[in-house]
Order: structure tokens, then C-alpha cells, then sequence
């Protein structure tokens, strides 16, 4: 999540509103081979590459911030076998993306927070990524 | 955010992320212009070595992948004008020309030189504790 205006989160949810419609999907599909309802430029090529970058593997615990309804943190999570939190700020993707984790079987969770601040413990985190958004 | 992520990351862990960015050495005009054209989130900021050392992280890695950027883009307006008449109803007649617009101006800025896309990737320090100064 870039900013944390009320403005743009409101922007942003509204286009999560949307992204279950067959054209959205499809138009994500044909771009970035992915169906979450992204928000980033990342593509399935790129995802993957991020997963060799990070050292994914079962057991290891992945940070997603600014996460948006889950892409790519979940396909990260999912083909690497390890845990993945989500955070972003506008509530309607973080509901989206903690759907399609217990759909995919993905363990983990979302955190409704800035980056920021993010209120999680010190030190517990195997990697971390983001995609698109500004640190 | 950086110095909150080197918080909650484990000793040694891997930070990767992809970021839009305003080219580096651009006039005032042109920085300008890059941000009015880029993506909500794009940075304008120093670069992000010297913010992720700001943060306590080390060995940062900047990889250009603005190529990619703008095929992605090109992609994705493509996709739309396929989908025209459908997003058209989703949305608005107007809001789909706006967002179009958007897109044309965005890709035209990077074939310009003004903006560009990275993937980054720096460490926690071995002996990971939370930065005094910085961001």
C-alpha cells in the first residue's frame, strides 16, 4: 500500500470490489498469469524469481507487506511450502487474500496495518518482500 | 517501513521487493513528470542503497527490470481495448478512458527514460537490532 490516505485505500478497496468479475480475471490472467487481483506489476515469471531470492521453503515464515489481496505472497507461500502474514491497509483485498490462503491451504494470516508500523514481534521472520510499493 | 521490516526480520534474512521508481539525474521539470505520470506509488526518494543502509540492512542489490515494466504495460492496455466494452459497463465509459489514459501516459514516460522499475534485494545484518537513525 503506497500511502495511507484515507483517499487511496478507499481507491484501492474499491478496485478489490471489483476483481472477482470474469473480465478483471481474465485481463489478469492474459498480463500477469496470476488471478488474485493484483495491484502490482509483478508477473508469475517474476514471482517465481522472487521465491528462488528469498529462500523459500516448508517451515520458514514469509512477510508480505503491502500486500494487497495476496499477489504474490501467497503463490509464494503455496509452491514453496512455507507460511506467509500478509499486511496491507484496505480491509476489502486483506479479506480477499485471507480467503484465497485458507482456500489454497496456506498457513499464516493477514495484519490490517501500515507498513510502516507493522505491530508484529521482533526477529521472527524468515524473509520479507512487497511488491510495487513505496518504502 | 524499512526500518520497521529489518525489525520484525530474523538475523541474516533476506529482504526482496520490486519498487517503481523516478529515474535517477532527472531535472526538476522532468522529475516532475515522471511522478505526475507514474503509478500512485512511485518513489522519488534518494534511492534505495543508501535507504536500506539508512536501515540497517546490507549487501542491497538493484536489478533493472524496466524492460519487463514496459511490456507488462503494454500488456495491460492491450488486454483493455480487447475488453473494452465489458469494462466499459464495470466501470464507466469514462472511467475506463481515464484509466486508459493513465496507462498511456505511464508507458510513454518509461519509454521516455523517466521512470523505471527494480527488484531489490538486501539482508538483515548478522547481529540484527533496530536502527537508531535513519528512516
Amino acid at each position: 500500500m503506497p500511502d495511507q490516505s484515507g483517499d487511496l485505500v478507499d481507491e484501492f478497496d474499491a478496485y478489490y470490489r471489483i476483481i472477482d468479475e470474469p473480465v478483471m480475471r481474465r485481463i489478469e490472467r492474459s498480463v500477469l498469469g496470476s488471478d488474485y487481483g493484483a495491484s502490482s506489476y509483478t508477473t508469475r515469471e517474476q514471482a517465481d524469481r522472487l521465491a528462488g531470492l528469498l529462500g523459500l521453503a516448508p517451515g520458514k515464515l514469509l512477510l508480505d507487506f503491502g500486500s494487497g489481496a495476496g499477489w504474490p505472497g501467497i503463490h509464494l507461500a503455496r509452491s514453496s511450502g512455507c507460511d506467509v502474514v500478509l499486511t496491507d491497509l484496505p480491509l476489502e483485498g486483506l479479506r480477499r487474500a485471507d480467503r484465497r490462503r485458507k482456500v489454497e491451504g496456506v498457513h499464516g494470516g493477514v495484519v490490517a496495518a501500515s507498513a510502516a508500523l507493522l505491530p508484529l514481534q521482533d526477529r521472527v521472520f524468515d524473509s520479507a518482500t512487497s511488491s510495487d510499493v513505496l518504502c | 517501513m524499512l526500518r520497521a521490516c529489518q525489525r520484525v526480520l530474523k538475523p541474516g534474512a533476506p529482504l526482496v521487493f520490486f519498487v517503481v521508481a523516478v529515474a535517477a539525474g532527472l531535472s526538476a521539470r522532468d522529475t516532475a513528470r515522471a511522478i505526475e505520470a507514474g503509478p500512485v506509488y512511485v518513489d522519488a526518494g534518494p534511492g534505495y542503497p543508501s535507504l536500506l543502509e539508512a536501515a540497517g540492512f546490507v549487501n542491497a542489490k538493484v536489478v533493472d527490470v524496466t524492460a519487463d515494466y514496459a511490456v507488462t504495460l503494454s500488456d495491460s492496455i492491450r488486454a483493455r481495448n480487447n475488453d473494452r466494452r465489458q469494462l466499459e459497463q464495470l466501470l464507466s465509459v469514462d472511467e475506463y478512458a481515464e484509466g486508459q489514459s493513465s496507462r498511456r501516459q505511464e508507458l510513454a514516460a518509461i519509454q521516455n527514460g523517466l521512470l523505471r522499475r527494480c527488484l531489490i534485494s538486501a539482508s538483515a545484518p548478522d547481529n540484527n537490532a533496530t536502527p537508531t537513525a535513519g528512516l
